[in-house]
Parts: structure tokens; C-alpha cells; sequence
């Protein structure tokens, strides 16, 4: 759980940064676009946000037929 | 950070028990009903929940913030409505414990002794919710009483309780620093019941309008002095917000996982459990996600409190973030719990269609969300 | 795209009248008491609203979708639950148009004469919701009649319906041996059972329908003998854009109406509330979805009406219509309540009544979920 709200909260809020900083968000000259392509990679590796929900779900007593 | 203490721990089982013995087999009526469970009240006054702030002498353990948090949150997760007859009690002796002086608490405390007296938080007004400096009831010392004039609106447990705690201007006009908080008790000549609120959800849990017509409360009602009620409501009420609304809120959606889980498991489509497909799994991880991160932020905003290290303005900011995330995180878990029940989540045999109505209550009371925001926002925007 | 003809205009203004004068005041009594409006009854008779997807020579008005799309809307502005007994009659209606012969349609048109004009469409059952194709209601011939047996569930207008239409397993295993059958409200060995209570949706008339035995004449069968399940997939299902699609619409747009007034209204720290950036932008987001959810349902109306896609094509669009015009209803109707703080929570205030039933409109006519199972299976192929 710590793993995948973590990581899409940091792809969310990088996203976000990016839209209030507006065209300097995406520009190279600051670090938000950085943030937003760093968010991107950490929520798929290390097990993926769709793996940790299929691991919460299966620690939840649900399994796949 | 979210280590409980032994006590804690027995506390949080003997809440539990209690609630499933005594409250689950009533929840439903009592919302069906509207009706003030008393039953309910005299049970929780015999285990000591309506006096947990109070010292031992007088029947209660102390309680911190965190005590207080486990018990709402296991009350909530099966009747929220139940869980606002201790948390308007605790609202009001939390206050008294700590801004009344040492006359009122010998005063007041063994009032409580008998462990049956229930108690209101009485601010909001017609013209004044979110914009709670804005109050204009009128509290104007005349000879050794305070005259009051005035109506307050949507008082949670109103008319069945026995004191109210009550904001009103001494210095009207005078926005916040004309603000004074005090005690008032039922019964007294002037002051009575308006207006029953027909609510959609919290039902069981009268919500009325409070009258206040040349009512006479004695001067030795006023907590701290004239013009500290401000300062009470910003330092000891806000706080409440992490076991009042907060709380509430993360007993509603544990108990909706709880029950959409299981239910899950169990509902056959398609020849199989339907918790089998990913669509519903997901859902289903998701809602715990957004519940344990609810868990999280609560009760480390309430070890920060218990701790009394930290700065108010570090800790504003979390009750404020712990009352908005956890409100809308039960409202999107009770959603997505009688979506997954289906047709059977909308009817009321299963009780996740209380849970969502009970959910949007809580959204609003207790400072909307969007005054948690503007909080938020402003300790993090500070002055510019 | 939402071009409406002269004709249609005229509709939508006769309708929006109705809404005004004879549903919205009885909306709050309604949703208190959970009694059928039977006033609602009369008045859609009179309007000649039942019949009207029937051709002209058996009273209707021929109702093309974006029609029946513009009338649900304007009752459903005023109360979801209104044009509900519409829906599930006009479910049926184009059922029989579709698939009885001439002579079934002159018997099953003339019987709802005779009643409240209104229809039932049974396909639900306790242990088959989304898995529909495995129900288990049973229909035997013997001899001139079909012997039913078992129970469906959830059966909106099934309380005053004068006939149902029911989906019964008269063959073999899942979809291949389904019918459909029309059952008189008087049909021996036929009753209704338990009323639904529902968090919303009051009125609706939902209730348990349940055949013991219940001897139906042979020709009541609607189109061929076990291809019933092709009837719900072609035609039924296409209904989801004007039936649970325009209710989920018009109720948050209603919502939203209401509370940009109550917003011009309400004074906080001096100012109406409306005048704060915060509100502003919450009902800002609220009119994008609804619009964004309108766009939706009369491009899909309009690709319907032209024939202007494939069978495929125009299958997905409906679910996303229903899909999305549901999830933003609840959304839409959610921040109303918040918008009015403790007074929109109050049962003296219509937008809770609304958030209440904007929660049915994701669940009912294909959950919101299966609709999702249908759009991927569409794109994924």
C-alpha cells in the first residue's frame, strides 16, 4: 500500500506542479519536469501499481479463479 | 507512530465487543427511526464512554486524543449516529478539563459522576457556518447572570442533552475577540428547542435548532474570561476534529470495506465469487488504500497532539488535512461499497446505503471540507 | 450534433411544462412516502407519453432516441424518478415492435388500453444481476400454455405495470435457450412480491415479481423460442443512452441548477458564497462533466438515429454513455450537497433526495461495472 499510494501520489502531484508552473513546469530549466518523469518510472518499477493492487487484494482474501 | 498503549488496547476491544453485542443489532432501526437511542446512551454511560476525559475520581480514564480517536473510530464503524452521542460529550468536557477553572470542574464534575449526563457543542447559526467569527448570539453580563439572545442551528445531540457548551458575543460586534464560550444547562427559563432537522443520513442523532430568549445563564458559567472563547474553539475544538469527523469517518469506511469484502467473496456471477475478477479486486484495493492512508494521517496528527511538542500551526494543518482526506475518503469508499453490492448495497437490508448517506454528513459537519482547504492552504501559503 | 428539429422542440417544451407544473411539486412527497404516483400516471397518459415509441397508427409518435432522450432529461431535471415507468415501458414497447407479429401487437397494445398503459421489464433475478444470461426463471409449454416458475428482482414499475415483459429459460444452458414472454398482471399463479426499500429512486414501483405455476397462453411468446437473448442485446440494451443515461443527466443537471441559485444566495464572511474562487471552481468542474456527459449521449442518440455506425460501434458508445453520465451524476449531485454545507444535507432541500438517487442510476439498467466489461471487450476485441 505504502509503495503504490507513494508513487502515484508523487506521479500526481508532479503532474500537477508541472500544470501550476505552466510553461517553465515543462521547460529543462527547472527540476518539476524532472519530477514528473522520475514519478513515471517509480510507478512501474519495483512491482508496478497494478501488481501491489493484485497483492492488497489477494492479502484481502481474494483470489484470482 | 501509531503505538497504542495496553490500556488502548483493552479499550479498542471492549469498544469493539460492546458495539457489536449492544449497537450493530440497533443500527439500522435507529436510522430508519430518527429516534435518539437512549437504550444505546445509558450502555455507553455504564462502560464510562460519556465521561472519558474526566479523571478517574469521576468515572473517566484521562482519555488523550488518541484514546478517544480508537473508541469513536470503533463505534463509527457501526454506527456513526451512536458515535456523535460521545463525541458532543467529549467535545464539551475536553473544553471544561481544559479552559474551565478549578471551581467549575468541582462544580461540574460530579454532575457527571452518575455517568449518564450527555452534552452538545453549540456554535453554528443560521448566517454563520464556515464563517464561525461571524456569530450573533448575544451573551451581555447583566448583575451576576449573562442575558442570552439568539438562535443556533444544526446543534448535533441537541435537546437530549444536559449541557451545552456555548459560543456567544459578549462584546457583539467585536468579530473574534468579542467571542466567549460557556456552560448552559437544559431547563433553564429562556432557553429551548426550535426546529428538528430531517437529515439524510447521521439519523438517530437529533440535529435541532437551540432558542435562546432572555435566557439567564450564571456568571460563573463562563469559561477562562469575556473574550477567550475564540481561542478555545481554534485551540481545543479544532483539535477534535481528528476524533470527532475524522474518526467517525474511518469507522464508516472500515466497516463498508469491511462488509464489501466479505461480500465479495460470497456473491456468485459469472459461476464464481465475484471478488474473483480484477475489476472488483482492484476496487476493492483501492478503497483499503485510501482507508489505511485515512488510518495513517489520523493518528499521527493525533500522537503530534498527545506528544504537545509540536507547534499549533504544525498541527493545525494536519487535523485539517486528517477531517477533509478521511470525510472524502469514506465518501468514495461507501460509494464504491454499494456499487459493488449492486441492487442488493441500494436497498435497506444491507446497510451500506446508511454508510454512503452517514459518509456525506460528515463531509459537512464538523468544518466543511472546504474550510479545511482554506486552512490548509493557508498554513501553507502563509502571509504573501 | 444536438440539432433538434422543430417537432422536438416542441416536445422538450411540452415536457419541460409537465415537469414544472405536475412533477417537481411532488417530488420531496414522493421520495417521504415511497407510494407509486399514480398522478404521474395520469398525466403521462394524457400527454400520450407510454405509447410514445409506437408508430402513429397505434398512438404514439414514432420517438426516435434523441427524442426519448430530450423527454427523459426534462422529467428527470425536475425527478429521477419521474420517467421511470416510461423507461421500462418503452423497454418493452419497442420490443414488441421489433419482434411480436401484427397481431400479438394489436392484442398485448389494446390490453394496456384497458390499464395504466404501463409495462414492466423483468430480466433481473436474486442470484442473476449482471450475470444475466444464467437466469433461472422457468417457462414449460404444456399444451396451449407456459407453466412459469421462479422469482425476479428489482423490477422497476413492476408494482402498478399493467403487463411484464418477462426473459424466461424455456431451453438449454446461459444465453442460447432464453425467450421473452408476455405475463398479465392477472395471470393465475402470478404476483408481485416484496417492495424494494431503497435508499432513493422512491416511486419507482420496484418489487419482487414471483410465478408459481403461472399459466401463460403460448402465443405470448415475443419472437422466436429461445432467441430472446438476441432482443436484449440489440434492442433492449440500446436503451441505456435514453432511459438510465438521460435520467443520470437531467437529475444532475437539475442539481446543479439548484445550487448556482442557492450559491448567488447564501452570504458567508459577508459575501455570497458564490463569490469565492473555491465554489466557483467546483461548480465550474460540475457544468464541464455535465456537458461533457451531454455531448456524449446525443452524439451517440444522433449516430443512432442516422444509422451512422456499426452495431459494435454504436454498442460502446451507449455504455459509455451510461457509464459516464452515471459517475458524473454521482459526482454532480455529491458536490451539490457539499456546496450547501448542513442545508443541502436536509431532507427541506432536493439536492440530497438527488444524490440518493443519481447512486441508483450507477447500478441499475447494467451496472456501471459491466458497462466497463462491455467497452473493454470492445476495444480489446
Amino acid at each position: 500500500m505504502a509503495k503504490l499510494f507513494g508513487s502515484e501520489t508523487y506521479a500526481r502531484l508532479s503532474n500537477q506542479g508541472m500544470q501550476i508552473m505552466g510553461g517553465y513546469g515543462y521547460s529543462l530549466e527547472y527540476d518539476m519536469q524532472r519530477h514528473f518523469r522520475d514519478s513515471r518510472i517509480i510507478t512501474v518499477s519495483a512491482g508496478s501499481s497494478q501488481m501491489q493492487r493484485t497483492v492488497i487484494s489477494r492479502a484481502m482474501g481474494l483470489k484470482v479463479v | 507512530m501509531i503505538h497504542f498503549t495496553e490500556e488502548q488496547k483493552m479499550m479498542q476491544e471492549m469498544v469493539r465487543k460492546l458495539v457489536k453485542d449492544k449497537v450493530a443489532p440497533r443500527a439500522a432501526e435507529i436510522d430508519e427511526t430518527d429516534e435518539f437511542p437512549w437504550d444505546i446512551a445509558k450502555v455507553f454511560g455504564e462502560n464510562g464512554l460519556l465521561n472519558l476525559v474526566l479523571p478517574e475520581e469521576y468515572g473517566g480514564v484521562n482519555a488523550n486524543n488518541t484514546t478517544l480517536c480508537i473508541v469513536i473510530e470503533e463505534i463509527a464503524k457501526v454506527s456513526p449516529a451512536c458515535g456523535l452521542t460521545v463525541f458532543t460529550t467529549q467535545a464539551l468536557l475536553n473544553v471544561l478539563v481544559r479552559g474551565g477553572n478549578e471551581e467549575q470542574k468541582n462544580r461540574f464534575f460530579p454532575k457527571f459522576a452518575s455517568a449518564d449526563k450527555i452534552c452538545a457543542f453549540v456554535l453554528t447559526e443560521p448566517n454563520s457556518g464556515s464563517d464561525a467569527a461571524s456569530i450573533q448570539t448575544k451573551a451581555i453580563l447583566d448583575g451576576d447572570s449573562y442575558v442570552f439572545n439568539g438562535n443556533k442551528i444544526f446543534i448535533s445531540t441537541g435537546e437530549v442533552s444536559d449541557f451545552y457548551l456555548v459560543f456567544a458575543m459578549t462584546r457583539p460586534g467585536e468579530g473574534a475577540k468579542g467571542m466567549s464560550a460557556f456552560i448552559v444547562e437544559k431547563g433553564i427559563p429562556g432557553f429551548s428547542f426550535g426546529k428538528k432537522e430531517n437529515k439524510m443520513g447521521l439519523r438517530g442523532n437529533p440535529t435541532v435548532e437551540l432558542i435562546f430568549e432572555d435566557a439567564r445563564v450564571p456568571k460563573e458559567n463562563l469559561l477562562g474570561e469575556e473574550g477567550r472563547g475564540w481561542k478555545m474553539l481554534t485551540e481545543y475544538g479544532n483539535l477534535m476534529r481528528t476524533w470527532g469527523a475524522a474518526s467517525t469517518s474511518l469507522g464508516i469506511a472500515e466497516g463498508a470495506l469491511e462488509y464489501a469484502t466479505g461480500y465479495a467473496r460470497e456473491r456468485i456471477q459469472f459461476g464464481r465469487p465475484i471478488g474473483s475478477f480484477q475489476a472488483i479486486q482492484f476496487m476493492l484495493a483501492d478503497m483499503a488504500i485510501l482507508t489505511e492512508a485515512a488510518r495513517s494521517l489520523i493518528y499521527r496528527a493525533s500522537w503530534m497532539i498527545d506528544q504537545g511538542t509540536e507547534s499549533s500551526s504544525k498541527i493545525e494543518p494536519m487535523v485539517s488535512m486528517a477531517k477533509c482526506f478521511t470525510t472524502d475518503t469514506a465518501m468514495k469508499v461507501t460509494t464504491d461499497a454499494v456499487q459493488i453490492l449492486g441492487g442488493y448495497g441500494y436497498t435497506k437490508d444491507y446497510p451500506l446505503e446508511r454508510m454512503m448517506r452517514d459518509a456525506k454528513g460528515v463531509q459537512i459537519f464538523d468544518g466543511t471540507n472546504q474550510i479545511q482547504r482554506v486552512i490548509i492552504s493557508r498554513n501553507l501559503l502563509g502571509k504573501f | 450534433m444536438i440539432q433538434l428539429t422543430e417537432e422536438q422542440k416542441m416536445i422538450r417544451d411540452m415536457v419541460r411544462k409537465i415537469a414544472k407544473e405536475k412533477i417537481a411539486p411532488r417530488a420531496a412527497e414522493i421520495d417521504e412516502t415511497d407510494e407509486f404516483p399514480m398522478d404521474y400516471v395520469e398525466v403521462y397518459k394524457e400527454n400520450n407519453l407510454f405509447k410514445m415509441v409506437l408508430p402513429e397508427k397505434h398512438g404514439g409518435i414514432d420517438a426516435n432516441t434523441t427524442t426519448l432522450c430530450v423527454i427523459v432529461e426534462e422529467l428527470a431535471k425536475a425527478y429521477a424518478s419521474a420517467p421511470q415507468m416510461l423507461i421500462t415501458t418503452g423497454a418493452a414497447l419497442h420490443i414488441l415492435l421489433k419482434a411480436a407479429t401484427e397481431a400479438q401487437q394489436m392484442r398485448f397494445f389494446k390490453r394496456l388500453e384497458q390499464g395504466t398503459q404501463a409495462c414492466s421489464f423483468a430480466l433481473t433475478e436474486p442470484n442473476h444481476g449482471s450475470d444475466a444470461g444464467s437466469l433461472q426463471t422457468k417457462a414449460v409449454l404444456n399444451g396451449d400454455h407456459y407453466i412459469i416458475n421462479g422469482s425476479k428482482a428489482f423490477i422497476t414499475t413492476g408494482e402498478i405495470a399493467e403487463m411484464h415483459l418477462v426473459f424466461v429459460r424455456t431451453g438449454g444452458e446461459k444465453t442460447k435457450g432464453i425467450s421473452v414472454i408476455m405475463v398479465d398482471k392477472n395471470t393465475p399463479g402470478f404476483r408481485v412480491g416484496k417492495k424494494e426499500h431503497k435508499m432513493g429512486f422512491a416511486g419507482t414501483g420496484t418489487v419482487e415479481l414471483i410465478f408459481e405455476d403461472a399459466k401463460v397462453p403460448k402465443d405470448s411468446i415475443v419472437g422466436k423460442v429461445n432467441e430472446g437473448w438476441s432482443l436484449l442485446l440489440n434492442i433492449a440494451n440500446m436503451m441505456r443512452v435514453w432511459g438510465a443515461g438521460c435520467t443520470a443527466l437531467g437529475n444532475a443537471q437539475g442539481a446543479l441548477d439548484y445550487v448556482v441559485e442557492y450559491a448567488k444566495q447564501r452570504f458567508q464572511f459577508g459575501k455570497p458564497i458564490a463569490s469565492f474562487q473555491a465554489i466557483q471552481f467546483m461548480l465550474a468542474d460540475m457544468a464541464i462533466l455535465i456537458e461533457s456527459a451531454r455531448s456524449l449521449i446525443y452524439r451517440t442518440a444522433y449516430v443512432m438515429d442516422t444509422d451512422g455506425g456499426s452495431f459494435k460501434n454504436i454498442e460502446t458508445l451507449v455504455c459509455m454513455s451510461k457509464c459516464y453520465a452515471a459517475d458524473v451524476g454521482m459526482k454532480v449531485t455529491t458536490d451539490a450537497v457539499q456546496i450547501m454545507g448542513g442545508y443541502g444535507y436536509t431532507k427541506e432541500y432536493p439536492v440530497e433526495r438527488r444524490m440518493r438517487d443519481a447512486k441508483s442510476v450507477q447500478i441499475y439498467d447494467g451496472s456501471n461495472q459491466i458497462q466497463r466489461v462491455v467497452i473493454s471487450r470492445n476495444l480489446l476485441g
